[in-house]
């Protein structure tokens, strides 16, 4: 293992002009990377952060990163929140390094990035870090994860425990060239593993918080040819091409993650795109499990890593056969085994080595696997259980149909019954959609449909459908 | 490692990919996992198994794919080029070649024709692939003639060899992932990058030849980094002249196994607008340090975060910045020792140390300058010589009254091997040549010069530095 400041250095004396990082615009050498992180560690240290020390940092990852490096060169545990987020009671930082003041934290603790201290940062000696060995198991990062229940969880790394999965390979790495541009959050805990995995291999993290027209651009620049990013972020981009007549050719891989994307959406790429398309599959907790090409229709399903062991159980944790949609479970070296100061959910999440994910599915005999949706948004009609998922996509099939959600909506009684949220177009029929349905679904019946502007998702783009729920069953 | 896992992964998520491509030949993912589970199968058929020890000696695409199958059946495996000689401290059990060898039984010998590729076409797929055995089975040998020129080998476990693909080598540290490797197949370099590119999905570039073929390669594919030994290169740079082809793809050169010359440079740097590279490491730890080559700059090379490297007197002290002495180096996970060679062992590996035979010093910054060997042997291009065994083929040569081999720079800057002799009224030049094709393989005297008198200093050392400028006068000489 080796400490960062010593990969660092050793970068920028072997290229010091290559592109370490490239957040939209902003483009960082390895040289500047280098000795701006060790003057970020000496100012941090002077305004007293200490080994130890949880800080939350709320920032654009051109900003982010140099003092993710800093802090972790000194010792202390970082974690990245959206400007607009508020803290909760599992991580509560002593710190927080921030654009602007946030109304929930104290001021007195918070380093405001401003003119003043950039100032500071560019007239600072180098930090000077201890001598090693360095201690590596000490923690250096927090990684939120959130579920659809909307509820925030930590995973807590130590450089130890982190290191194992940047020199595994994963998604993206097995595509193209292996440069790729990232579309998202860089508080994600992948887009931070993907950051120290390029500066482990001294290779270029490119990233975009944006959707917009200069994406295409930095693909041409860069000469990158795999584009990462959610079912959503993946989605604005492609409207994005459609507005200014960019094609992403035979040469280019979209790789979704987060969740799998719509058959719409994969139809709407393929319409207009001749690039492959990729679901890649994982999570928080482990990192990637499996991953399939979706490039042309009828995929026969996820292709799981060697790396790890998927399993598909029943309610008693027993291994169903081949094609039994069940529970899944999986397994990899080195992957989590707790949420930070949460015992319930850990126990939840958490048995025998394996992480419980919450899809279900099942697998094939060719050891294929096949995610059909998520075990605690299963709606249980009076023991007719629903899969919302599989609603999701007869629903998006009906003329009209832009994007949809099933979520469960309690009557008066408090007994579910099953609702749709649209966003439809001019071409859509009430009454047309509804008789469509009933001939195409008798399982339950759709008791309401609401019209909205759109479907609420989570940053990884799953369907928060507790707050739709929530929503309309006031109304 | 699940070897067999990974062909099958990437054979199911990206088939049409490719995987291999060499000078003659490409090969996709799904190729390669047919391929490979093919060719194990008929290997096991002939009773090859976890118990056997394998030397193959093939093109480096066949190579890879036989190696392979070994792996996944389980064998022990290691290549040396083809037609090579086998010595005596590593006899396998099977022999994989394109042709006979001398020193290994017919009966124990596959040969690879079209016969061979006949068979594996008509073969099933292996059904289960065992693997190897534990995590400590000796998977994979590898043949060094580093620090003595003496053939030694190095055993790397089953669980090493996933070890081995964590770590980059000099290869990968700069440009894309898309790299082109000229050395050998059976080297520690070559099948490192072969594994890690497998491991990743991407595709192995290589080439065995250094005509036409290459600069095709090189236009062909989204080639950006070319790895190899100055010699190697230099014969690239050969093939890109002959053909009259421009590279305006390739970004980097990076030279490692020894330190090219200032020609060699400046021949790269007329063909090619391509930063410059020399890397310095050993196929017993691996990577070791890098520099780019600047004009007018003398730089030293900068060590990996990875290495402990220390400057060291005769009695293991360590030596100040600046002071020349022994180089000594070391990694967390390294071998300590050679396979059944004690002796070179406990010459090598000393104190959690591997002594890799180079002196030099550090500079102000901590940066590695090579000064020379501590013994005479003679470095081309990786390959390491001693100069005694050259001579000792000459001494035993009727007519050859006395002997010197020593290193010389052709013209256009490669580090060739000579030979001086003193022949008396009984001495055949042409036996001397044959001498050596026959006992010398992989090896190639550059020149023979006669002389009257091996000059020798008071020592009766023969001055093997200077020599070329003692016989041929100063400047680069052309056989």
């Amino acid at each position: 293992m080796i400490s960062v400041h010593k990969r660092l250095e050793f970068w920028a004396g072997l290229k010091p002009n290559e592109l370490a990082f490239v957040d939209g615009k902003k483009e960082i050498t390895f040289a500047e990377l280098h000795i701006h992180t060790l003057q970020v560690a000496t100012i941090l240290n002077e305004l007293g952060i200490r080994r130890g020390d949880l800080v939350c940092t709320m920032l654009p990852a051109y900003l982010d990163w140099p003092i993710v490096l800093a802090l972790q060169i000194l010792g202390a545990t970082s974690f990245a929140k959206p400007t607009t987020a508020n803290f909760d009671s599992y991580a509560e930082p002593r710190w927080l390094i921030a654009s602007k003041e946030h109304s929930q934290f104290s001021t007195q603790n918070t380093i405001v990035l401003n003119e003043k201290v950039a100032e500071k940062v560019n007239d600072a000696k180098l930090f000077v870090p201890e001598v090693e060995p360095h201690n590596f198991t000490q923690p250096i990062r927090l990684s939120s994860t959130s579920g659809t229940t909307g509820e925030s969880k930590y995973l807590r790394y130590s450089a130890a425990e982190m290191h194992p999965r940047l020199v595994t390979p994963s998604g993206v790495n097995f595509l193209g060239n292996g440069k790729f541009l990232n579309l998202m959050l860089f508080g994600a805990a992948q887009s931070y593993n993907w950051a120290h995995r390029c500066l482990l291999e001294g290779k270029t993290f490119f990233m975009s918080a944006s959707t917009n027209e200069s994406n295409f651009e930095y693909l041409q620049k860069y000469g990158i040819e795999t584009v990462y990013g959610s079912p959503q972020q993946i989605s604005a981009l492609l409207e994005t091409a459609d507005k200014f007549s960019h094609s992403l050719d035979e040469k280019y891989n979209l790789v979704i993650g987060g969740s799998a994307p719509s058959g719409k959406l994969l139809s709407k790429i393929r319409e207009k795109h001749k690039c492959a398309i990729y679901n890649s599959h994982g999570s928080a907790e482990t990192g990637f499990i499996s991953m399939c090409d979706l490039t042309v229709e009828n995929s026969p399903g996820l292709i799981i890593h060697p790396n790890s062991v998927v399993q598909i159980l029943d309610e008693n944790d027993v291994e169903f056969g081949f094609d039994r949609v069940g529970y899944i479970r999986y397994k990899i070296p080195h992957a989590s085994n707790s949420y930070l100061n949460n015992p319930e959910e850990t126990k939840k999440s958490f048995k025998d080595g394996y992480f419980y994910s919450g899809d279900m599915g099942y697998k094939t005999k060719d050891g294929r696997l096949h995610i059909t949706g998520r075990s605690n948004e299963v709606i249980n009609f009076g023991g007719v259980k629903i899969n919302p998922e599989q609603v999701d996509g007869l629903v998006l099939a009906e003329t009209g149909v832009q994007d949809a959600a099933s979520f469960a909506l309690d009557d008066e009684s408090g007994i579910p019954k099953l609702a749709v949220a649209l966003v439809v177009d001019h071409e859509f029929d009430e009454t047309a959609f509804l008789s469509s349905l009933k001939a195409k679904f008798t399982r339950a019946v759709i008791a309401e449909i609401f019209k909205v502007n759109s479907i609420p998702r989570n940053p990884n783009g799953k369907i928060l459908r507790r707050e739709l729920s929530k929503k309309f069953s006031s109304k | 490692m699940d070897i067999s896992g990974i062909l099958n992964f990437f054979a199911s998520l990206k088939p049409d990919a490719l995987a291999l491509v060499d000078d003659s030949s490409e090969i996709t993912f799904s190729q390669l996992d047919t391929n490979v589970r093919r060719i194990a199968q008929l290997l096991q058929i002939n009773e090859i198994d976890t118990s056997s020890l394998v030397c193959t000696m093939l093109p480096s695409t066949l190579d890879w794919q036989v190696t392979l199958a070994l792996h996944i059946l389980g064998a022990s495996s290691f290549s040396k080029p083809v037609g090579s000689r086998l010595d005596e401290a590593l006899r396998p059990d099977w022999l994989i070649s394109t042709q006979l060898n001398p020193d290994f039984p017919e009966d124990r010998t596959f040969i690879v024709d079209s016969n061979f590729e006949k068979a594996v076409n008509q073969t099933d797929k292996l059904k289960s692939a065992p693997g190897f055995a534990s995590p400590d089975f000796p998977a994979r040998y590898f043949f060094t003639s580093g620090t003595s020129g003496a053939a030694k080998y190095l055993v790397v476990t089953a669980e090493n060899l996933l070890a081995k693909i964590k770590h980059q080598g000099s290869s990968e540290l700069v440009g894309d992932r898309d790299g082109l490797n000229l050395w050998q197949f059976g080297s520690t370099q070559s099948y490192r990058v072969a594994l890690r590119s497998l491991n990743e999905g991407r595709t192995f570039y290589t080439s065995g030849y250094y005509d036409y073929r290459l600069p095709k390669i090189l236009n062909k594919y989204p080639i950006r980094t070319i790895s190899g030994s100055p010699i190697q290169i230099g014969s690239m740079i050969d093939s890109l002249i002959q053909t009259g082809t421009k590279v305006p793809r390739v970004r980097n050169v990076i030279m490692g196994g020894s330190a090219p010359t200032q020609l060699q440079i400046n021949r790269i740097r007329q063909h090619m607008d391509a930063r410059i590279y020399n890397s310095y490491g050993s196929t017993e730890l691996g990577f070791v340090s890098m520099h780019e080559i600047v004009e007018g700059k003398t730089l030293g090379g900068i060590i990996s975060p990875e290495v402990k490297l220390e400057i060291v007197d005769e009695k293991n002290s360590v030596l100040p910045k600046g002071e020349v002495g022994i180089i000594r180096y070391a990694k967390a996970k390294m071998p300590r020792s050679y396979f059944n060679s004690e002796a070179a062992t406990n010459e090598y590996f000393q104190d959690d140390f591997f002594y890799p035979g180079d002196l030099g010093f550090l500079d102000q910054l901590g940066h590695l300058h090579i000064s020379g060997r501590t013994n005479e042997v003679m470095n081309l291009g990786g390959v390491k010589i001693s100069p005694e065994k050259i001579e000792n083929i000459a001494l035993g040569t009727p007519g050859v009254l006395d002997a010197a081999a020593f290193p010389m720079i052709d013209n256009k800057g490669v580090i060739r091997l000579a030979l001086a002799y003193v022949k008396d009224s009984v001495f055949i030049k042409e036996d001397l040549q044959a001498r050596y094709q026959k006992e010398l393989t992989g090896i190639n005297i550059s020149k023979f010069v006669e002389v009257e008198e091996i000059p020798r200093n008071e020592n009766g050392k023969i001055p093997r530095a200077n020599l070329a400028e003692i016989i041929f006068g100063s400047g680069p000489r052309n056989d």
